[in-house]
C-alpha cells in the first residue's frame, strides 16, 4: 500500500500544479485542457492499478488512507480550503475519469478572488457539473431543527403529511414511469431558454430600478444599490454595452423618492476612473442604444478629471465630444487640468474640448480657450480662436500671434475674428496695421489682404480710420511703384467701405475731386463705394 | 435542544448566527492559548487569566443566549451550539491545534448547561495540560471533576446524516422544502433577514436528484396540501416539485432543473412583506389590499437581489420569483413584460397548484378541473407553448 499511496501522492500533485496553472493562466481558457493532460495521464495510471481512489478533503490537505498526500498552505485561495469550506469532504476519482471532468474539478475547486458576481458553493457546482466519473460527498446536510416556530408544523408532522399522501397515491403497488422522450428538442431548448447573461442582468437591473421608483426598497436601498452596481460592472466585465445603456437610461428618469439617492450613488460608482475609462473603451460614441450618453449624464459634478483622464481611450470622435461635453459641464472640477490638455495634448482630444466649450458663457470660454494657443497643432490653435473670439478682451490678447503665424488659415480666422471686437476696437485695429505693416504683407494673396483691410475698417476704430486715410492719400514718387500703390489704395478704399461711417463716406467722397489726382481704377471705386453706403447707411457716425 | 447539528439552525436568528461565530472563533482563541500554554505552565500561572476570562465570557454569552453550552470538534467540522462554525484560514491551526488535542485524549467536544466557575476552568487547563489524567470521564477528572463543565468522551458520530432509503429521503426533502419556505418567511417578517440560500440548495439538490430516480413518485407530492394558515410552505415545495418535474420533461439539464427548483421555493417569500391578517381575510378584497398584494412580487425579488450575488443562477432566481408573477397580456399602457423561461415554468406551475388547494375564500378544484381552467378559461394568462404541455406533464396526477 505504500507504493500506491507514493502513486496517488504523485497524481494529486500533479493535479494540483496543473490546477495552480490553469489558476495562474485562466485567461487563456483553451489551454487548460493541455495543462491538465500530464496530470490525467498519471491518475489513468493509478486507475489502472485501482478501480477508484477516494480522498479526505481537509481545510489544508488531501488525506489517503490516513496518510496526507497532497498539503497547502492555510490560504482563503488554496483548493483544499474551498472545497472543505464549502462542506466536501471526500473527493473519488473513477477509472475513466477524463480529461473534461477534471477540467470541471479544476473550474469548481479554484477561487476565484475576481469573481466579484459571487457563485455557488462548491457543492452545489460539483453537483451540478454531474461528473461520471468523479464524486463527492459533503458533509453536513440540511437538516433544521424540529420546529420553526408555533406557527408552523414541526418537520415531523410534515413529513408525516407528505407520507400519508404518498401511500395514499403511490403505495406499495405503485408502478414507476417509464423513461419518456422529452417534449422539447434540443432546438427548442436553445430558443426558448437562451441563457444569455445580458438580457438577465438587464432585467435585474430594471427590476431593482422599479423597486426602488415604487418605494418599496425600505431598509434594502443600500444592499439594492450594491447588487445594481455588481450589476453593472459584470455587463461591463463581459461587455455588454446596450444591457448597460438601458438600465442607465431607466435610471436617468426614474422617479420615487429614492430616485435622486439612488441616481446620485450610482453616479460616483460610474464614476470610477477604472470603469470609465473601461466603458470609453469598449463604447463608440455611436452605440445603439447610447451608453456613453447615459453614464456621463449621471456623473457627479466633480468627476471632470476623471472623464478628462479616460478622453485619450475614445473609440471615434462622437465618443470623444461626448466625453469633452462631459468635461466642460464639469469644469468646476477640471479648470486647473484643462490647461494643460490644451497647450500639450493631443489634438484630436484639444478640438474635441474645444468645440465642447461653445456651451459656456463667452467669457469663461474664451478665457478656457485661450492656453490652446500654446499648442503646437495649427488646427488646434485655429478651432480657438472662434472662442477667444467671444470675449473681445481676451481676443485682442492672444490673437496677435495667430495673426502674423505663418499659416494662412490662422491669420485669416484671426483676421476675421478681430474684426468682431468693436468693444476694444483700437487695439484690435492696433494688431491689424501691425500685420498689414510688416514686409511679409505684400507676399499675402489678394483675398487675405483684402481681408485684413476689410476687418480692419470693420472694426470702425480711429486708429484704422486713420491708417486707411494715410493708405487712400499715398502717392508714389517712381514710376515702377505705382501699381502697387494702386493696390494699397483699393484695399484701404474697401477698408473704408467696411467702416460705413460718415466721416468714411466723406474721405470716399472726397476722393472722387478731379482735383485730388487719383488713378481712374481708385476713383471708380471710391465712388461705387460711396453710392452704395449712402443707398444703404451702415447706421455708425463718425 | 435537539441533538442534529446543522449547517443552518432555522431557529436561530441571523442574528444568533453571528454571534455564535464571533464567540465560537472566539472559544478557538482561548482553547488554542490553553491548549499551548498547559504545555508549559501550571494551571495556577497568571499566564491563563485573559484566556480564561474570555472563554467564560463566551460560554456566560452563549449560555444567555442559547440556554447551553455546546462545542463539538468533529473530523466534518467544529461546532458551536449545533451551528457549524466557519473557521478562516487564519485561525485554521487553532482549531487543528485544539481538535487533535483533544482528539488524543478522546475528548470530542466541551459543554455547560450552567455557568462553570473559574475552577472549573483551571481544572480543565490541568486536564488538557501533559500533568492531566490519562483517563477522562464526561466531568474530566474523575478524582477531581468538573461542576458544571462537561467533556463529550468517546468520538461522536460525524456522521449523522446516516443513508435513507430513497422514498424516506424524498419525503425528508419534501418536508424539509415546506419547513425552510415557512421560516425564510417568518425570519424575513420578523427580522428582514437575508435568506440562507446555500442551505435551500441542498434542499432541491435532493428534490432533482429524487425527480430523476423515480418521476411518477415524485410527482404525487404535489399532492400534499396545508392547513390554509401554512399555505405558503406546501404552496413553494408543490411549486418546486411540479416545476422540477415540468424542466425534466422538456429535457432541461440538471442544473436548469435545480434553477427552477430554487426559484420555486423562493417565488413567494414577497408574502413576508404582507400582513398576516391581509393574507388571512375572507372574500373580496378592497383597493388597499389588492395593491399590498400585487406588490409582493416585487418583495420577493427584492428579498433575493439584496443578496449582493449578481451570478446567473441568483438573478434567475430573483426574476423568476417577480416575472411569474407578470400579466403576459399586460394593461393596454404598459409594455409587454419580459419573462425568463423559468418565469415562465413557474406561473404554469403555480397556478396549477393553488387551484388544487382550499384557500380561505374558495375550495380546492380536482386536478382536471385545474387543468380545464387553465386550457380554457385562463389560457391567456400563460406562455403558450408551455400551457399546451401541462396536461403531459401532470398526466401522473390526474387518475
Amino acid at each position: 500500500m505504500a507504493g500506491m499511496t507514493q502513486a496517488v501522492r504523485d497524481a494529486l500533485a500533479s493535479l494540483a500544479r496543473s490546477f495552480k496553472r490553469i489558476s495562474v493562466y485562466r485567461h487563456a481558457p483553451d489551454q487548460h485542457l493541455a495543462y491538465l493532460e500530464p496530470a490525467a495521464a498519471e491518475l489513468r495510471s493509478l486507475l489502472d492499478e485501482l478501480p477508484s481512489v477516494t480522498v479526505i478533503v481537509e481545510p489544508t490537505a488531501l488525506v489517503f488512507e490516513g496518510e496526507s498526500v497532497h498539503s497547502e498552505p492555510a490560504r482563503e485561495t488554496g483548493f483544499c480550503f474551498r472545497l472543505h469550506r464549502d462542506g466536501v469532504r471526500s473527493l473519488t476519482f473513477r477509472r475513466g475519469v477524463g480529461l473534461d471532468e477534471l477540467l470541471a474539478l479544476a473550474h469548481v475547486a479554484m477561487a476565484d478572488p475576481q469573481a466579484e458576481g459571487g457563485r455557488e458553493d462548491a457543492v452545489t457546482e460539483l453537483w451540478k457539473a454531474d461528473l461520471p466519473h468523479l464524486s463527492y460527498s459533503a458533509g453536513s446536510g440540511y437538516r433544521m431543527g424540529e420546529s420553526a416556530g408555533d406557527t408552523f408544523s414541526s418537520l415531523g408532522e410534515i413529513s408525516a403529511r407528505a407520507q400519508e399522501t404518498l401511500d395514499r397515491h403511490a403505495g406499495a403497488r405503485f408502478v414507476e414511469l417509464d423513461p419518456q422522450p422529452p417534449l422539447w428538442s434540443d432546438g427548442q431548448r436553445a430558443r426558448g431558454d437562451p441563457q444569455e447573461y445580458g438580457p438577465l442582468s438587464r432585467r435585474a437591473a430594471l427590476t431593482i430600478l422599479r423597486i426602488v421608483e415604487l418605494d418599496y426598497a425600505g431598509w434594502d436601498l443600500q444592499a439594492l444599490l450594491e447588487t445594481f452596481g455588481r450589476l453593472l460592472g459584470q455587463l461591463l466585465d463581459r461587455g455588454h454595452p446596450p444591457a448597460i445603456a438601458q438600465a442607465l437610461e431607466r435610471l436617468r428618469y426614474l422617479e420615487g423618492s429614492h430616485a435622486g439617492e439612488f441616481r446620485k450613488a450610482v453616479g460616483s460608482w460610474l464614476a470610477d476612473p477604472a470603469r470609465l475609462e473601461r466603458v470609453v473603451q469598449i463604447s463608440p460614441g455611436t452605440d445603439r442604444p447610447p451608453l456613453l450618453s447615459p453614464w456621463l449624464a449621471l456623473l457627479p459634478a466633480e468627476s471632470g478629471p476623471a472623464v478628462l483622464a479616460a478622453l485619450p481611450q475614445a473609440l471615434d470622435p462622437a465618443a470623444r465630444l461626448l466625453l469633452a461635453n462631459a468635461v466642460v459641464a464639469r469644469v468646476d472640477s477640471c479648470a486647473a487640468l484643462l490647461p494643460v490638455l490644451l497647450r500639450k495634448g493631443a489634438a484630436p482630444e484639444a478640438l474635441a474640448v474645444l468645440a465642447a466649450l461653445v456651451t459656456l458663457p463667452p467669457p469663461r470660454r474664451a478665457e478656457l480657450a485661450a492656453p490652446a494657443f500654446e499648442h503646437r497643432e495649427a488646427a488646434v490653435r485655429l478651432e480657438a480662436i472662434p472662442l477667444v473670439a467671444a470675449e473681445p478682451a481676451i481676443a485682442v490678447r492672444t490673437l496677435g500671434g495667430p495673426l502674423t503665424s505663418p499659416a494662412r488659415p490662422l491669420r485669416v480666422a484671426a483676421a476675421l475674428a478681430l474684426s468682431h471686437c468693436q468693444a476694444v476696437a483700437e487695439q484690435a485695429a492696433g494688431l491689424i496695421v501691425a500685420a498689414i505693416s510688416r514686409p511679409q504683407f505684400s507676399s499675402l494673396d489678394k483675398e487675405e489682404r483684402t481681408l485684413l483691410y476689410r476687418s480692419l475698417g470693420k472694426l470702425g476704430s480711429g486708429a484704422g480710420y486713420t491708417f486707411l486715410l494715410e493708405q487712400l492719400s499715398r502717392r508714389s514718387k517712381k514710376i515702377f511703384g505705382r501699381r502697387k500703390i494702386i493696390d494699397r489704395q483699393l484695399l484701404a478704399v474697401q477698408g473704408l467701405a467696411e467702416d460705413g461711417t460718415s466721416k468714411a463716406v466723406r474721405a470716399l467722397e472726397d476722393a472722387l475731386l478731379p482735383t485730388r489726382g487719383y488713378p481712374p481704377a481708385v476713383v471708380a471705386a471710391c465712388k461705387a463705394a460711396a453710392q452704395h453706403l449712402r443707398a444703404a447707411p451702415r447706421g455708425r457716425s463718425a | 435542544m435537539s441533538s442534529d447539528r446543522s449547517v443552518f439552525d432555522a431557529k436561530a436568528s441571523q442574528a444568533t448566527r453571528d454571534l455564535r461565530q464571533q464567540l465560537g472563533q472566539q472559544v478557538l482563541v482561548a482553547l488554542s492559548s490553553v491548549v499551548r500554554n498547559a504545555r508549559s505552565y501550571s494551571e495556577d500561572n497568571a499566564v491563563f487569566n485573559p484566556m480564561l476570562q474570555q472563554l467564560q465570557k463566551a460560554i456566560y454569552t452563549l449560555l444567555e443566549a442559547d440556554g447551553v453550552f455546546e462545542l463539538a470538534l468533529l473530523d466534518d467540522g467544529v461546532y458551536l451550539n449545533r451551528q457549524a462554525l466557519r473557521v478562516d484560514a487564519f485561525n485554521l491551526p487553532l482549531l487543528e491545534l485544539v481538535r487533535q488535542d483533544l482528539k488524543k485524549r478522546g475528548v470530542a467536544g466541551l459543554s455547560a448547561s450552567v455557568a462553570p466557575p473559574k475552577g472549573d476552568l483551571r481544572q480543565l487547563v490541568r486536564v488538557l495540560s501533559p500533568r492531566g489524567p490519562k483517563s477522562l470521564g464526561s466531568r474530566g477528572d474523575t478524582a477531581r471533576p468538573f461542576t458544571a463543565l462537561r467533556l463529550t468522551v468517546g468520538v461522536a458520530s460525524a456522521a449523522a446524516d446516516a443513508a435513507e432509503d430513497r422514498s424516506s429521503r424524498l419525503v425528508s426533502a419534501y418536508a424539509h422544502a415546506v419547513f425552510f419556505v415557512d421560516h425564510t418567511i417568518q425570519q424575513l417578517r420578523v427580522a428582514g433577514e437575508l435568506i440562507p440560500l446555500w442551505a435551500a440548495s441542498r434542499v432541491v439538490q435532493d428534490l432533482v436528484d429524487l425527480q430523476r430516480a423515480m418521476p411518477a413518485r415524485f410527482l404525487q407530492l404535489a399532492r400534499s396540501k396545508a392547513a390554509s394558515e401554512e399555505y405558503w410552505g406546501f404552496h413553494a415545495a408543490n411549486v418546486a416539485v411540479l416545476a422540477i418535474t415540468f424542466g425534466a420533461r422538456l429535457g432541461l439539464a440538471k442544473g436548469r432543473r435545480y434553477d427552477l427548483g430554487m426559484a420555486a421555493l423562493f417565488h413567494d417569500v414577497g408574502m413576508a412583506a404582507i400582513p398576516a391578517a391581509l393574507l388571512e381575510r375572507q372574500g373580496k378584497l378592497d383597493a388597499r389590499a389588492q395593491t399590498a398584494l400585487k406588490a409582493s412580487p416585487l418583495f420577493a425579488a427584492r428579498a433575493i437581489l439584496r443578496d449582493r450575488e449578481v451570478h446567473a443562477a441568483a438573478l434567475e432566481r430573483a426574476l423568476a420569483a417577480y416575472e411569474c408573477h407578470l400579466d403576459l397580456v399586460p394593461a393596454a399602457e404598459d409594455p409587454v413584460p419580459e419573462i425568463g423561461l423559468l418565469g415562465r415554468i413557474l406561473s404554469i406551475c403555480e397556478s396549477y397548484d393553488a387551484l388544487t388547494t382550499e384557500r380561505p375564500f374558495r375550495p380546492a378544484r380536482s386536478h382536471q378541473e385545474a387543468l380545464r381552467i387553465m386550457t380554457t378559461e385562463q389560457v391567456f394568462r400563460f406562455d403558450p407553448q408551455l400551457i399546451d404541455l401541462l396536461p403531459a406533464v401532470v398526466e401522473p396526477l390526474l387518475g
